[in-house]
């Protein structure tokens, strides 16, 4: 799914309108009690009331989540660069890397809360933690799936690793990225929310965290409503990016 | 650029085994010759042109190109090698593909024609800013060509550059190469199954045969140029090649 078209848009609307109003309908009907499941009414109406709170929350989530993929994004990039500098290292860096990401994030997150504090720190780190694997794993698949045809004329010239890297292997594995950074930025997010969630002094995961232990549904659904949008916008962003960049894949 | 291939021979070796692809293969080839090599498919011919232009390393025999090994040519970009897959980077537009050509492992004490030059020569100065997956296959393969010429090589090594084109496409570009050859006079060695092309263009044919690939039969030809496909010497030439091609496949 590397378009979003308009007839997908118009669907997608429709599907989640036609959710919404169910949801909203059923609540009114059944009675539902606001400690089980709030009309979206009433959701919204909490999001309008304490707009700048959430406005603030969301602002140090999104934050967290877009430092630490782009931290993720230069790690995968580096560690890319030093395996097709020394080929060698390709299989310990992998059996490091599956063990670092297989390691379930629940478990790393009250870790790096404890060594690095409350503040955005632990965040990023997770996060960056959390998305180096896509793009690792996928920018060395391009690297290494480039076309032999494109490589053997530049090997007929002669050329140097580095002119290779630069102008024929990096281009190629481009496409690779984006494939990665559409997993991955969604995913920041959940490692943003999931690192507030062991211990933050802001942020949505935090709201998420207070509206929980006091039951305060239509608190705790304003949050999920925010990082719905907000992890769609990351992929948006994503694909919009990868349109601009990437145009020859797009003919 | 004159070459000289001594008792040359090539084995790949796959899962299944070893595959002899070329077995003595010895040749001369004077400075400015256009020299055409037909063989049935899998003879090895593209075997020869990959070991000329470096991209493979000879089991056995020798290879000289003016007194270098394909190597020491390859690394001051004496050679120009062409394939039937223009193999342009999508990434950058039709100059910045040729231009790249003179960028990469550049020689500055080789003289090298000018990108525009090279656009006007192949009829792309208009498509020069265009990126190459707008261009049509005959257009393509021009690029390709022009980025060949780019390089201010002493010899083209051509491995059957328009075989994928339709006929027209092809015809008219084998006259444009034949034009750039006589402009810049390199040494061409050209890879074909197309046996009135190698009378239309060649100083001289090389049949191979089946594999492993060796020289079957040479056969210079003389015809004036521009050759004409309906003179009365030409069709008795491409017989006698077809007659010698068939007993190899």
């Amino acid at each position: 799914m590397s378009r979003l078209d308009s007839t997908g848009c118009a669907l997608a609307l429709l599907i989640v309108g036609a959710t919404f109003l169910g949801w909203e309908l059923g609540v009114q009907f059944f009675q539902a009690p606001v400690y089980i499941l709030p009309a979206p009414s009433r959701i919204l109406a909490t999001l309008s009331a304490n707009a700048s709170v959430y406005a603030l929350a969301t602002l140090i989530t999104l934050g967290e989540a877009v430092v630490g993929l782009l931290l993720g994004i230069l790690g995968g990039v580096i560690l890319v660069s030093l395996i097709s500098l020394w080929p060698g290292l390709e299989q310990g860096v992998m059996i490091v890397a599956i063990l670092v990401k297989s390691t379930p994030l629940v478990a790393i997150a009250p870790l790096l809360t404890i060594w690095l504090g409350f503040g955005v720190l632990p965040k990023v780190v997770l996060v960056a933690v959390l998305t180096f694997f896509p793009v690792l794993v996928n920018m060395l698949s391009g690297i290494q799936a480039t076309e032999p045809a494109l490589l053997e004329v530049f090997r007929s010239w002669h050329a140097s690793q580095r002119e290779l890297f630069r102008h024929v292997r990096v281009p190629y594995a481009l496409p690779y990225v984006f494939a990665a950074l559409k997993v991955s930025g969604p995913l920041a997010l959940v490692g943003a929310v999931v690192a507030e969630w062991t211990g933050a002094s802001g942020g949505l995961g935090r709201l998420m965290w207070l509206a929980y232990t006091n039951l305060n549904l239509p608190q705790l659904f304003a949050a999920v409503f925010i990082l719905a949008l907000a992890g769609i916008s990351l992929y948006a962003l994503m694909v919009y990016t990868e349109r601009r960049i990437v145009f020859w894949q797009h003919r | 650029m004159t070459i000289t291939i001594e008792g040359l021979s090539h084995t790949f070796t796959t899962p299944t085994g070893r595959v002899p692809a070329l077995r003595d293969v010895s040749l001369q080839i004077r400075q400015a010759e256009f020299v055409a090599i037909l063989g049935p498919s899998g003879c090895g011919k593209s075997t020869l042109l990959r070991l000329l232009a470096n991209l493979l390393r000879p089991m056995a025999g020798h290879i000289a190109l003016d007194g270098l090994t394909p190597a020491q040519a390859a690394a001051t970009k004496r050679i120009g090698w062409m394939a039937q897959h223009p193999a342009l980077l999508p990434w950058y537009t039709v100059r910045d593909n040729i231009a790249l050509a003179q960028r990469i492992n550049p020689q500055p004490q080789r003289a090298v024609p000018a990108v525009d030059d090279l656009l006007a020569l192949v009829g792309l100065s208009d498509f020069a800013s265009a990126y190459p997956f707008t261009l049509s296959g005959g257009m393509q393969q021009r690029a390709g060509l022009a980025r060949t010429l780019a390089l201010g090589a002493d010899v083209w090594l051509m491995d059957e550059p328009f075989a994928a084109l339709d006929e027209l496409t092809r015809e008219s570009l084998t006259l444009e190469l034949l034009r750039l050859w006589q402009t810049f006079r390199p040494t061409v060695l050209w890879v074909t199954h197309h046996i009135q092309e190698t009378v239309r263009l060649a100083d001289r044919v090389v049949v191979m045969s089946r594999r492993p690939g060796h020289v079957h039969t040479e056969k210079a030809i003389g015809l004036p140029r521009p050759r004409d496909d309906t003179a009365p010497d030409f069709q008795p030439l491409v017989r006698e090649l077809r007659v010698a091609l068939a007993a190899q496949s």
